[in-house]
């Protein structure tokens, strides 16, 4: 499904990633850890299109096509989705005009034809209670005057609408208390399927006991340096990223 | 030659006009003196006037116009299509000045400004404005239009300029609402045939516990210029609010001015504007607190393109008597090209000590993490662009108490801003 190949991406003269190689299979979940400012983010926004980094070096592969040619709202037509870790707020812009006009953008992508309003209101509403968003978050604007907890939980909701194939979360736990990160983790194992996969960006191990990972992946640097099944994720928990530094710079 | 010469120099022929001969309009003695005096000491504005630094009229006026007075093409004006939807409801239209029209409920009154000067003749202006001199000395026509207490529907006034060359006119009106009343006006300014310039003076009267909505467009008014002035006088309160669409005109000046005469009046000024092109839209507000317990909320936003001017001058004054004044303003624009310009200048100028006043002023361009985050989720880019122009003009646009009009007036500024993107 996706294929990184020695992916190199800089912003401005700052060189953030410096060669990350990866391979994503149908149905498979795949977690990056790492310190922070190992470059987590900057992978994941490269991934969705964000103009502001620029790619030197390396290959993106989704389905077979090349991502990189493509603009951010071609990726997200294709199946890509991005759960950011700080959700942008726009005033002005309603929540249910945001996402009626993304919902009919994708499937206008797809080939399919837009939903009826009623249709989308059944949708919407059997997404919302997915992740047990407060149906008046419904009538603001995108994200404005959101808790921490409810930006994640509308970031996963918006997954649910748009039906992804390959999703990245980053740092989605960041910030939730126990009871949010059970049903933003029980939301993602409902949506899970043989056909759509996950990396899941985070710094704890805790999110992995609800989302079980197939593979742990250690970013430093810009680089993957260590791979391995779950139980990277517990060591890493038990011995902290200081002797994954010291083994990568010995 | 020599007629040639005459007929470029459209700025001197109007001053000829307007300081040698007898005014059309019934002023008094007094009010003709104040007004040429005005007139000789600032002239025809050009650059060199503080108050017009941007809006070069003389330039204007010379390049553009050839006749001092303005002849409408024809008699007949067919409402177009796009303004269906405000059909059905009170309407006033007006050519060049004149009313030529009036399907208005029993609870307005319209008269022509005349009988109005022949009551008041001493009609009060902006001593520092020439434009305004110029419109008393020269206007033509005007209407003087009365609003009683049981008015339910807004009145739409159709302001056409028609003229066969290109021509500049003047024309001065007089808006009062009666004690009590609640009305809202719309007044959609519309250009037909020659491209000419229109300098118009409206003063409006809100009087004890009255409240007065207008809104205007210029949309319609395409290749066309003016300096359109509003000048509002509130009595004990009373509300005015004045909401403006600067989407449209090649060159248009708005002058809005709002003076309290007693407590408790409050005053909302609104703008939204998208000038791309060389297009250029101005605004200069004056909010005068002379008393006490009063408000006032201006909201202005804006977008500039290509090479489009956009002008905001705000002031607000605050008299020493006028405590517990609670005075907002706020001016915002975008610039979607290098070669747009926008200049933004609030100024604030209070003697009193227990008052309440903000201001804020930011240039800046579309944000892109927004922008990022829309098209992330599959939205266009331009969609995503024309959403957050949209959400960027929404503030101003929801501030339009009417319905209909508040949805004419967006879809008016969504199609202006697919244009721009
Ligand atoms: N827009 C940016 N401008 C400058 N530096 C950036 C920018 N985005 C990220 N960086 C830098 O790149 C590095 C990686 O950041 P990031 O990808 O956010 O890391 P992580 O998500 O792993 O914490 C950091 O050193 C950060 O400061
Ligand atoms: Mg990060």
């Amino acid at each position: 499904m996706l294929t990184i190949k020695n992916l190199h991406a800089k912003i401005g003269d700052k060189e953030i990633l410096k060669g990350i190689n990866l391979e994503v299979k149908p149905g498979e979940i795949h977690a990056i850890m790492g310190p922070n400012g190992s470059g987590k983010s900057t992978l994941s926004a490269v991934l969705a299109g964000k103009e502001e980094y620029e790619v030197t070096d390396g290959e993106v592969l989704f389905n077979g096509k090349n991502l990189l040619d493509l603009a951010p709202e071609e990726r997200a037509g294709e199946g890509i989705f991005l759960a950011f870790q700080y959700p942008v707020e726009i005033p002005g812009v309603s929540m249910t005009n945001f996402m009626r006009t993304a919902v009919n953008e994708i499937r206008q992508y797809r080939g399919q034809d837009a939903l009826e309003a009623k249709d989308f209101l059944k949708l919407s509403k059997e997404k919302q209670a997915l992740v047990e968003l407060d149906k008046k978050l419904a009538g603001r604007s995108v994200n404005e005057g959101f808790s921490g907890g409810e930006k994640k939980r509308n970031e996963i909701y918006q997954m649910a609408m748009l039906e992804p194939t390959l999703s990245v979360l980053d740092e989605t736990d960041s910030g939730l208390d126990i009871d949010a990160l059970r049903i933003v983790a029980d939301g993602v194992n409902k949506l899970r399927n043989e056909n759509n996969a996950y990396i899941v960006i985070t710094h704890y191990q805790r999110l992995l006991d609800y989302i079980v990972p197939d593979f742990v992946h250690v970013l430093y640097n810009g680089k993957i340096v260590k791979s391995g099944d779950k139980n990277l994720a517990l060591e890493l928990e038990e011995r902290g990223y200081d002797h994954i530094k010291a083994e990568v710079t010995a | 030659m020599e007629n040639t010469l005459e007929k470029t120099d459209i700025s001197q022929r109007l001053l000829g006009k307007a300081l040698g001969q007898k005014p059309a309009l019934p002023l008094s003695e007094n009010t003709i003196e104040k007004a040429q005096s005005v007139l000789k000491k600032f002239g025809i504005p050009e650059v060199k006037n503080e108050r017009y630094k941007y809006a070069n009229i003389k330039n204007i006026l010379n390049k553009t116009v050839l006749e001092t007075e303005g002849i409408s093409a024809r008699e007949n004006y067919p409402i177009a299509d796009s303004l269906s939807v405000l059909n059905g409801k009170n309407m006033l239209v007006t050519v060049n000045g004149k009313v030529v029209k009036q399907e208005i409920s029993e609870a307005f009154h319209i008269g022509t400004i005349q009988d109005y000067l022949a009551y008041e003749p001493q009609i009060s202006f902006d001593e520092a404005d020439s434009m305004q001199a110029l419109a008393l000395l020269t206007a033509q026509d005007g209407f003087h239009l009365k609003i009683g207490r049981d008015t339910t529907e807004p009145l739409i006034w159709l302001n056409i300029t028609d003229t066969k060359t290109p021509s500049y006119y003047a024309t001065v009106n007089c808006i009062e609402s009666a004690a009590g009343s609640a009305a809202e006006i719309i007044e959609i300014r519309i250009g037909r045939n020659a491209a000419s310039f229109t300098n118009q003076y409206t003063l409006v009267k809100t009087h004890e516990h009255a409240t007065l909505r207008m809104a205007a467009t210029d949309e319609n008014l395409h290749s066309f210029s003016g300096v359109f002035t509003v000048h509002g006088i509130q009595k004990k309160g009373s509300t005015f609010s004045h909401s403006i669409l600067g989407t449209g005109a090649s060159f248009m000046r708005q002058n809005i001015s709002a003076e309290h005469e007693d407590e408790n009046c409050h005053t909302e000024l609104n703008g939204f504007y998208a000038v791309d092109g060389e297009r250029h839209a101005d605004f200069q507000t004056v909010v005068k607190h002379m008393f006490p317990n009063c408000t006032s909320d201006e909201m202005y936003k804006g977008i500039a393109a290509g090479k489009g001017k956009a002008i905001f001058n705000g002031k607000v004054y605050v008299a020493r008597d006028a405590q517990k004044t609670n005075a907002y303003q706020s001016n915002k624009n975008i610039l979607l090209s290098d070669e747009a310009l926008i200049r933004s200048k609030p100024e604030l100028e209070i003697y009193a000590d227990d008052v309440k006043c903000s201001h804020g002023s930011t240039t800046g361009q579309t944000d892109t993490k927004s922008l990022f985050y829309l098209r992330s989720r599959g939205i266009r880019e331009k969609e995503a662009q024309k959403m957050l122009m949209l959400a960027f003009a929404g503030d101003v646009l929801d501030r339009i108490s009417n319905e209909s009009l508040r949805e004419y007036f967006s879809s008016v500024a969504e199609n202006k801003l697919m244009q721009l993107i």
